[in-house]
This record gives C-alpha cells, sequence and structure tokens, in this order.
C-alpha cells in the first residue's frame, strides 16, 4: 500500500468513535481504543485488510 | 526519596514547575535554544501557558505553593497547537460541556501537530542540564530522536509518579488528546505502555540501556499526555525542529 494510502487509512480510523489512535508498524495496523467495547464495535474499512490488526484498549489519551 | 513538588534552588529536569495561570507540571529540564544559543527551561505548552514576554513561570507550580516570588523565568515561546486556527468561542462551549461525548464533532480538522512544547528564560537560581532521579542525584544522558524505540524500555520522571518504566508499543503514531475543551490530533508520536498521571505532563522520557538509568541512557521527547495505563511523549527531533532547543 502506497503511504498516501497508509495516512488516509489511518486518518479515517481515527475519526471513528471510540479510537484514541493508531500507527502502522511494519505490516501490522495498530488501533488503540477507548475502551473493549468500543474495539469489539469498530468496524474497519476494507483496506486495513492489507495488515495484520491488532487492538490495544489504552482508554482515552488527555493532556495531563 | 526526593520530594518533586518542593522549591529547588538548583533547576533540573523532573521537579514541579508551571506557568501563573496553570496548576502545576513538569520540568523537562534545561536546554539549549538553537536560535540565540542561550540556555532555556523546557516544558509543555499546556504547562507554560501565557503570554510570551509576560506570563511568569513558577518553581514549585501554583499547586505545589509556588507565588509570584517563587519566579524563576519568563515564558519565551511556544509551538502553536492546534497548528492553524482553533473552534469558534460557541464551539468551544459546547464542546467544553459535551466534547467528550462529541469527538467528531469538536476535532478540529487542522494540519495534527507533532509537539506540545514551550520555553522559557531563566532568570533565578541555579539552572544545569541533566534530570534530578528519586535519590536527588542529578544525571545527564545524551539524546536521540525519538525514532525506531518500538519495544524498547524507556523511563520518565514526573512531578506526580517520580521515575516509572515502560515499553513502547508505538514510535509513529497518530493520537487525539482531550484538552479539557477540544481534541488536538498529534502525528509521529511515542505511545507507551506505562504510569503517569496528572502533573506529570512535561516528564522527560529516556531511552533505558542498563539495568539502572545512567548516562548512556538517551532523551527521546517529553510525555505530554496519558490514560490510567499508557502515556504518549513527542519526540526530540520534532521539538529541535518546531521549538528550536536542543537537549545539550
Amino acid at each position: 500500500m502506497k503511504k498516501c494510502e497508509i495516512e488516509k487509512l489511518v486518518e479515517k480510523v481515527l475519526k471513528m468513535p471510540g479510537v484514541s489512535g493508531c500507527s502502522v508498524e511494519g505490516n501490522t495496523f495498530k488501533i488503540f481504543v477507548e475502551s473493549e467495547d468500543a474495539g469489539k464495535s469498530l468496524i474497519l474499512p476494507m483496506e486495513a485488510q492489507a495488515f495484520k490488526v491488532e487492538i490495544i484498549v489504552s482508554g482515552q489519551f488527555t493532556a495531563l | 526519596m526526593i520530594d518533586r513538588t518542593a522549591k529547588f534552588y538548583t533547576l533540573a529536569g523532573g521537579i514541579s514547575i508551571g506557568s501563573e495561570n496553570i496548576t502545576a507540571g513538569t520540568l523537562s529540564g534545561v536546554f539549549r535554544d538553537k536560535r540565540d544559543g542561550s540556555f532555556v527551561l523546557v516544558s509543555n505548552w499546556h504547562v507554560f501557558q501565557g503570554t510570551p514576554g509576560k506570563t511568569r513561570i513558577l518553581q514549585p507550580g501554583p499547586y505545589d505553593g509556588g507565588r509570584p516570588g517563587d519566579a524563576v523565568g519568563t515564558l519565551k515561546r511556544f509551538v502553536q497547537i492546534p497548528r492553524t486556527g482553533s473552534l469558534p468561542w460557541w464551539k468551544r462551549l459546547l464542546c467544553m460541556l459535551f466534547g467528550w461525548l462529541l469527538e467528531e464533532y469538536c476535532t478540529p480538522s487542522e494540519e495534527p501537530s507533532h509537539v506540545d512544547a514551550a520555553c522559557a528564560t531563566i532568570e533565578a537560581r541555579s539552572a544545569i542540564t541533566g534530570v534530578y532521579l528519586d535519590d536527588g542525584r542529578i544525571i545527564h544522558p545524551k539524546s536521540a530522536s525519538g525514532d525506531n524505540v518500538v519495544d524498547r524500555t524507556v523511563w520518565k520522571v514526573g512531578r506526580t509518579t517520580g521515575y516509572t518504566e515502560g515499553t513502547v508499543v508505538s514510535d509513529r503514531a497518530r493520537v487525539k488528546v482531550w484538552y479539557g475543551d477540544r481534541w488536538i490530533i498529534f502525528d509521529d508520536v511515542i505511545i507507551v505502555k506505562g504510569l503517569a498521571k496528572g502533573g506529570d505532563s512535561g516528564s522527560p522520557v529516556f531511552l533505558k540501556t542498563g539495568s539502572t538509568p545512567s548516562e548512556n541512557d538517551a532523551f527521546i521527547g517529553l510525555l505530554f499526555a496519558g490514560s490510567p495505563e499508557y502515556f504518549v511523549a513527542c519526540k526530540n527531533k520534532h521539538l529541535e525542529g518546531e521549538l528550536g532547543v536542543e537537549w545539550p
């Protein structure tokens, strides 16, 4: 997948409710979510199928 | 163990600090200003929040008892976040009340930010480069960009939780961070599984190379956000490029 396509995928997923962050590390697409429920209810775009998806329950990020 | 919320006569990274407008955060350290060669105090923008040339920086921060007589410097400059524009006042009010529910509506569509950082002049007490460990010693680790650190062990020292260690789970993440009245998107940041709490903002983060913290370790960035089990740091390379300061 091209770099600009990865950027668009990251941007699209970050806008989804319950998503706190995401990153592409090699062939893995890491998605940081606010809760387990948020992770279970995620409906990912087709483009994400190009990656191994890893859901990490990180909670919501706030300025400390 | 040192009390990081106390008044310190030698300023170095890891102790309470804050502008007169906020509660308290953590002093990242004494850096060299690449624009004029002087030494400056560095922390997050939301810790040094104020007007450049006017706002006083207090050590300890106001929440820890800092008063006008505890001023150690003046805000010099900061990196604007979000990078362009801001929400109109009525939208900010709505987001202040319901923003935690209206994530997408309250997330500005500006360019993602890379750092939450500011620097201040040094006008009182002595200031040295390096960072306070829990036993009161000050050590002077090296510096690194913050890239290529996934799965590595890092440590930080902060005003609230002191010395803690963690593991880097991402070194190129895009995240959204809640600032009390709006969401701000940051790109190319480091996410660490590790402990940090309110007041730890500004904590310097180091790459650990041995079994204990040492001068062989490397400064990689500034902690600025977190959740109960994770914290987020902006990279040293963006700090150098956008704020124009370097870890000496």
